[in-house]
């Protein structure tokens, strides 16, 4: 079809034809997602501090006698680890809306899965590090105020093994919490239309699960928030611990990847 | 950047300036041609197109191919032209004149006559451009 | 390079692309025509892989296009109403398609954002209609890609700016020769600057060759209307027009025309007119039948 000097011409364009692997583009998705996202830590971070000041929304129980007072304040960080595990959520929410957006310079399904995920993976273990030494920012902002501060027992030992066993939980926790908010977006993403009702399916199904569950085999198979939390919180064997969060979390991989395998682009 | 018009395919519009170039001394024989590019330049058009004018006149034997070099203007190409020339442009000239002539009523004497006058008057003025050039020349060499 | 084959498209009730079949497999600029709705915009997305085929097959670079990363990082895609990963300024766009176009040009990227006035600290999102498409220009230029697939790149630019920049295309190919397809549904600004056209018509390939092909593809017969109509029967007519002085006009292909058997007195009483690629594009593409004048005779 072509009749100009071809030869020449075909081989100077295949000399600017390029074979990048799916990974070598993915790890460059990573960088970029990420110096594109950098305000999300500022955020994470503004979150964490709103943590502490609820934290100090405490219970107090004060009383006295004839010749002394006191007021007994109880402060516990659990504010701040709700506000962490909320912006793990919109973060694993935003990145799956993004798939709805049409264009990212060089991706494929595949690439965008795995940057995201590997991302949320990062974003985890800074909130897991920022989150470690909660317990004792908050001895050190208390005695400031106060006069005598004293820790809880399971602070008592404040050894390097605690500490990591609070990052480590704390990461796998908020990945947790990452990766499912990172299916909801896909399959919202992927259902558009019928995401809403889908929700609202899924929620019937589940309370009369619960309902018929309970009349049929008895008061033990009625489930909560209460009893989902439970099933990680309260598991004593940390190899069983570990089994359950992983597996936990393979599964929510292998559904949010099933859900983006032959997404189209297209508005 | 120069304008096409008419509704000719642009590679026989191409063809057909490159011949009037030659045809008008402004490339001569023996000459590299415009190439391609400079062509899809002056003309803001495809070099692809380009050199489909081109290869026009490499069929009619006026322009040839020098392996590296370019395309160059043959020998023969002012006689090749100016034959090709006289049996179709200036026969299908003639005959739009004579249309013409006819719709405004003019006689053929009239026509000779007006002819006549044309060609010495292009005489006359090639002439004393060749006088000028003279005297120009003669000026430098004082 | 770029090989359909019965390439078939459904959304929800609608065939965008129906058994379309081409193939391109040298570097040169080639448009892609045909009306609004014809299939262009899908076509580009097959090819750019955004797109499953829900039937046939298109191949890039020998490789199927469908989520291909190799397809992604060679074929760069603009069309009007694409909306960025991330809405920020136009140097942060560009710094970003440059880390994942490898051939990217930034000295040229900047000195066209410059030539045209943008700055790169404008917010893409904030752009009017026609600088958005200047931009989107430049930023696909400038990728270098091996395959460039412009999609309506004009929309909504001032007529200057619109000339400029099909120069713009031209020079860069001649710097850089690759596949370029550029679609647009307005054949004539762009017209010489092409090769080839492929030309699309309700999802499929009505024609696919050289410029020269389609420059020659109508001619306007104009004559007695006795003795146009005789010859109406033996083509495919699509226009007929009664003309003031008695004339009738109708419009046929050249090529059934030539090959026609007939005598040379009748040829040399009619007037032939050949008729740009441009208005043939609109004829090949208007609804057949009778021609307007037939619904204002009362």
């Amino acid at each position: 079809m072509s009749i100009l000097p071809d030869e020449k011409e075909a081989a100077l364009m295949n000399s600017i034809i390029h074979k990048q692997t799916q990974v070598a583009i993915a790890l460059e998705q990573i960088k970029d997602k990420f110096y594109h996202n950098v305000n999300a830590f500022m955020h994470l971070i503004l979150l964490q501090m709103l943590g502490y000041f609820f934290a100090y929304n405490y219970s107090m129980s004060s009383g006295g006698g004839e010749f002394f007072n006191f007021t007994f304040k109880y402060m516990s960080p659990n504010a701040l680890y709700v506000m962490t595990i909320f912006w793990m959520i919109i973060q694993g929410f935003t990145l799956a809306h993004e798939k709805s957006r049409q264009y990212y310079a060089v991706s494929n399904n595949f690439t965008a899965y795995f940057s995201d995920i590997a991302l949320l993976e990062i974003y985890a273990v800074i909130a897991g590090l920022l989150t470690m030494f909660s317990g004792s920012l908050l001895q050190v902002f208390s005695s400031l105020f106060f006069d005598t501060v004293t820790l809880h027992s399971s602070y008592a030992s404040l050894g390097i093994m605690n500490y990591l066993s609070l990052f480590f939980t704390g990461t796998l926790y908020f990945l947790i919490f990452g990766s499912a908010a990172y299916l909801v977006g896909i399959l919202r993403v992927r259902f558009r239309a019928f995401f809403v009702l889908g929700t609202f399916v899924a929620m019937t199904l589940l309370l009369l699960g619960a309902i018929l569950g309970v009349r049929f085999f008895g008061s033990a198979f009625s489930f909560s928030i209460n009893t989902l939390f439970a099933f990680y919180l309260y598991e004593t064997s940390f190899i069983m611990w570990l089994i359950k969060v992983l597996v936990t979390i393979a599964v929510l991989y292998l559904l949010s990847y099933a859900g983006i395998k032959n997404l189209e682009v297209n508005k | 950047m120069k304008l096409l018009e008419g509704s000719e395919p642009i590679y026989i519009q191409i063809g057909e300036w490159l011949e009037n170039e030659i045809l008008s001394g402004r490339v001569k024989p023996e000459e590299k041609i415009y190439s391609q590019y400079k062509l899809s330049e002056i003309f803001s058009i495809n070099p692809a197109t380009a050199l489909k004018g081109l290869n026009l006149l490499v069929e009619k034997g006026i322009v040839y191919k020098k392996r590296g070099l370019g395309m160059f203007i043959s020998a023969d190409a002012l006689r090749i032209l100016k034959k090709e020339h006289k049996n179709e442009v200036l026969t299908e000239q003639i005959r739009d004149l004579v249309e013409e002539a006819i719709l405004l009523d003019v006689s053929e004497e009239e026509l000779i006559n007006l002819l006549k006058n044309e060609m010495q008057i292009n005489m006359q003025k090639t002439l004393r451009n060749k006088l000028q050039n003279n005297t120009n020349k003669g000026e430098d060499q004082q | 390079m770029i090989r359909c084959k019965e390439l078939t498209k459904y959304f929800t009730g609608t065939r965008a692309l129906d058994g379309c079949s081409f193939e391109i497999s040298e570097p040169g600029i080639t448009g892609v025509i045909g009306v609004n709705g014809a299939g262009k915009t899908t076509l580009f997305k097959s090819i750019a892989g955004f797109l499953k085929p829900t039937n046939g097959e298109v191949y890039v670079l020998e490789e199927p296009a469908f989520q291909n990363i190799t397809v992604a990082q060679n074929v760069i895609l603009i069309e009007e109403g694409m909306n960025f990963y991330q809405s920020g300024n136009l140097q942060e766009l560009m710094d970003t398609y440059s880390r994942f176009y490898l051939n990217y040009d930034m000295k040229l990227a900047k000195g066209l954002l410059r030539y045209f006035n943008l700055s790169g600290a404008l917010k893409y999102d904030e752009l009017s209609k026609g600088m958005a498409s200047t931009f989107r220009l430049i930023l696909a230029l400038s990728a270098r890609a091996p395959i460039t697939l412009l999609d309506e790149p004009t929309s909504g630019m001032d007529p200057g700016v619109r000339k400029d920049l099909y120069d713009i295309i031209l020079k860069d190919f001649i710097q850089v020769p690759r596949m370029i397809l550029i679609s647009s549904h307005y054949l004539g600004e762009m017209e010489r600057i092409l090769e080839n056209i492929l030309f699309i018509h309700e999802g499929k390939v009505l024609k696919h060759g050289a410029l020269e092909e389609f420059e020659t593809l109508l001619i306007a017969i104009q004559g007695a209307p006795s003795l146009v109509r005789s010859l109406e029967d033996q083509f495919a007519v699509y226009e007929t027009k009664d003309i003031g002085e008695g004339l009738r006009r109708i419009v046929v292909e050249k090529s059934e025309f030539d090959h026609s058997k007939i005598a040379e007195e009748l040829r040399a009483s009619l007037t032939i007119q050949e008729i740009s690629p441009e208005d043939s594009f609109v004829y090949l593409t208007r609804r057949k039948g009778g021609g307007i004048d037939e619904l204002y005779h009362s």
